[in-house]
């Protein structure tokens, strides 16, 4: 699209009307650069006097005022790394469900399904899993577990109330599930029908073909995918305030409660502006998850703009 | 030749591992299909049961919905004020659903704007670096928590001390952080529309002497409506169930508001008013939660369903 229009007076218009949409540009840069610069500013002072340890110390007492984000970070990475082993596989049978199995004429409706498990909010889910998946571990999962596999130190069933690291992950698995499907599905569709229909017409089963041509060719994408739904755990907030159980402990067990770096943020950051140093610590939690929301999503969509060309699947927009 | 090759095929598989005398060309080990079909059929069952499992949440929270709130949803949920004690015990949800629509213009007017005008830039005056730069950037935003746009919400418009615009907990900070989320999805979608139109339209006008600014209201404009609205729509479709940035911006309220700045700005919202209810030690606003969910999730399906129609509007007339 790169005409240039020799008549002059036409030029300079063209040239008002790039000013004009390079402010908008500018606008968007500067709602960027403002997000980063405020968030490192009132972190400056808690990451001066607490330094690297904040990262590995365990107390959290503002009125003492000693700042360590350990059982904050242990729990987010509990809950994360949870959640994603039980949506990855899930996600990968969707994919290559919708892709390769699901007959054509299904695809499209069976594909709005999960585009809506997408834009469900995060507030809805929290409901959701406080009303049927919280009383659901109280009351089956959990005396079955302490019944039968109490010895295990990973397994024990510390208090039976349902609420703890496992409730909130299995709920932040499905919020996180359409977005590695949806990824998937795509990474799959950009393999070539050539290659798949050459590996069909030499008497390989549909199976062979996904082991042996599709999946290694998507498998690039399917990893961006994964990292983007990492990104997207991490953050997670509000289903997991209404699902952990908020105590400030290293989780020990599947079914112990804990704390994340997000819900510790809803559920304090209004008290904590009273005190300097408090809000200070508190925004550098919030620096932790920047930080991380931004390495993990320049490598995701590095990955995915390789694969698919950054063509935007509809749940990455997800409600939440 | 041939026809002693067809009526072979009934008792070879003995003979499969012989080799030498094995009348068939391509010996056949019936085993082994039958072992690659049966963890074909396997794979097939695996998939449908994700499929089952993933998909289930969808209709089971739809169900719980209402199987607990139906009960109190009537006119009556959608068009009083809450009342009674704990609050919201009686009345409705009135507060919540204008506070909503308070929120949603004032996101709207900051984010549409802003977000149709860096879509054209990029997809009409950008260099291939500045786009790659951009358009990470714009990635990157939808990729920041919303938590983590509640705090810079806060320090930007909402706190009463240091640098910043000293709103107070108001619909207008809520709105503009709304806002924030809302910018980089409507850039995006604008970009991919514009870039979606067939080159021979803007060249067409182009060549008939048009500027790109004349080029872009009569032609780009029409031809990308679809894919703006998608944007738009989507935008919405995410903020109106975000929590996490308003409880820093604009935390609850439980009657109307009065202005949109300092006190007496803060609005109700369909998604904090759930969140807060959920938390109340209360069987009754718990039902009423699920009440407001299915409230808040009819919304989000009246704007899917606005969203494919437009998509096979402009699938089927304008492209």
């Amino acid at each position: 699209m790169k005409i240039s229009i020799p008549i002059l007076n036409l030029k300079y218009k063209d040239d008002l009307y790039r000013l004009i949409l390079s402010l908008f540009v500018l606008g968007i840069i500067a709602i960027f650069f403002v997000s980063v610069l405020v968030i490192a500013a009132y972190s400056y002072p808690a990451v001066i006097r607490y330094g690297a340890p904040f990262l590995w110390v365990k107390t959290w007492n503002p009125p003492m005022e000693i700042f360590g984000a350990l059982t904050f970070i242990a729990g987010t990475l509990f809950v994360t790394f949870l959640a994603l082993i039980f949506s990855v596989p899930l996600a990968l049978g969707i994919g290559v469900f919708l892709q390769e199995y699901c007959p054509f004429f299904l695809r499209s409706f069976l594909t709005v399904i999960i585009e809506m498990l997408a834009g469900i909010p995060s507030v809805v889910f929290g409901v959701w899993g406080v009303l049927t998946i919280v009383p659901w571990l109280r009351e089956s999962v959990e005396p079955f577990f302490n019944a039968y596999f109490s010895g295990i130190p990973f397994l024990k069933v510390e208090e039976n109330i349902g609420y703890g690291i496992l409730a909130a992950s299995i709920v932040v698995a499905f919020m996180i599930l359409p977005i590695i499907a949806s990824i998937t599905k795509d990474s799959l569709s950009a393999v070539p029908d050539l290659a798949k229909d050459g590996a069909l017409a030499m008497g390989a089963t549909r199976l062979d073909v996904i082991k042996n041509v599709s999946l290694p060719y998507a498998l690039s994408g399917i990893y961006g995918g994964i990292v983007l739904g990492f990104g997207r755990a991490v953050g997670e907030t509000i289903a997991v305030v209404l699902l952990i159980g908020n105590q400030a402990i290293v989780p020990k067990s599947l079914f112990s409660v804990g704390y994340t770096i997000s819900s510790v943020l809803a559920n304090t950051f209004t008290f904590a502006v009273i005190s300097p140093i408090y809000a200070s610590a508190e925004v550098e939690l919030a620096l932790i998850l920047l930080v991380i929301s931004l390495l993990v999503n320049i490598i995701g969509r590095n990955i995915l703009n390789s694969v698919i060309g950054g063509r935007l699947s509809r749940s990455q927009f997800g409600g939440g | 030749m041939i026809e002693e090759k067809k009526t072979v095929p009934d008792k070879p598989a003995s003979k499969a591992g012989e080799g030498g005398e094995n009348p068939e060309v391509f010996p056949v080990n019936r085993g082994y299909i039958r072992r690659k079909k049966f963890y074909n059929n396997l794979a097939i069952c695996f998939a449908v049961i994700a499929f089952i499992i993933g998909g289930f949440p969808v209709f089971h929270i739809i169900y719980k919905a209402f199987e607990v709130g139906s009960a109190y949803l009537n006119w009556n949920f959608v068009s009083t004020l809450p009342t009674g004690f704990p609050i919201g015990a009686r009345g409705g949800i009135l507060n919540a659903i204008v506070g909503d629509v308070y929120l949603i213009v004032i996101a709207s007017v900051l984010s549409i704007p802003l977000g149709i005008g860096s879509g054209l830039y990029l997809s009409l005056f950008g260099r291939k670096r500045s786009n790659y730069f951009l358009k990470l950037l714009n990635e990157l935003m939808i990729g920041i928590p919303s938590v983590v746009w509640g705090i810079v919400g806060f320090f930007v418009f909402s706190t009463a001390t240091g640098p910043g615009f000293h709103l107070g907990f108001s619909s207008l900070a809520g709105g503009l952080t709304l806002g924030f989320i809302m910018v980089p999805i409507i850039t995006l979608l604008t970009e991919q529309a514009v870039n979606q139109i067939p080159a021979s339209y803007i060249e067409g006008a182009l060549a008939m002497g048009a500027t790109k600014w004349q080029a872009t209201h009569s032609v780009i404009i029409k031809a990308a409506m679809g894919g703006i609205f998608t944007g738009i729509l989507l935008g919405v479709m995410n903020i109106i169930g975000q929590t996490a940035p308003l409880l820093f911006t604009n935390y609850y309220n439980t009657g109307m508001p009065t202005g949109v700045t300092g006190p007496g700005g803060a609005v109700g919202d369909l998604a904090m008013l759930i969140f807060i209810y959920i938390h109340e030690p209360s069987k009754i606003l718990h039902y009423k939660a699920e009440a407001a969910s299915i409230v808040l999730l009819a919304f989000i399906l009246a704007l899917d369903l606005g969203l494919r129609l437009i998509n096979y509007l402009t699938k089927r007339f304008l492209l």
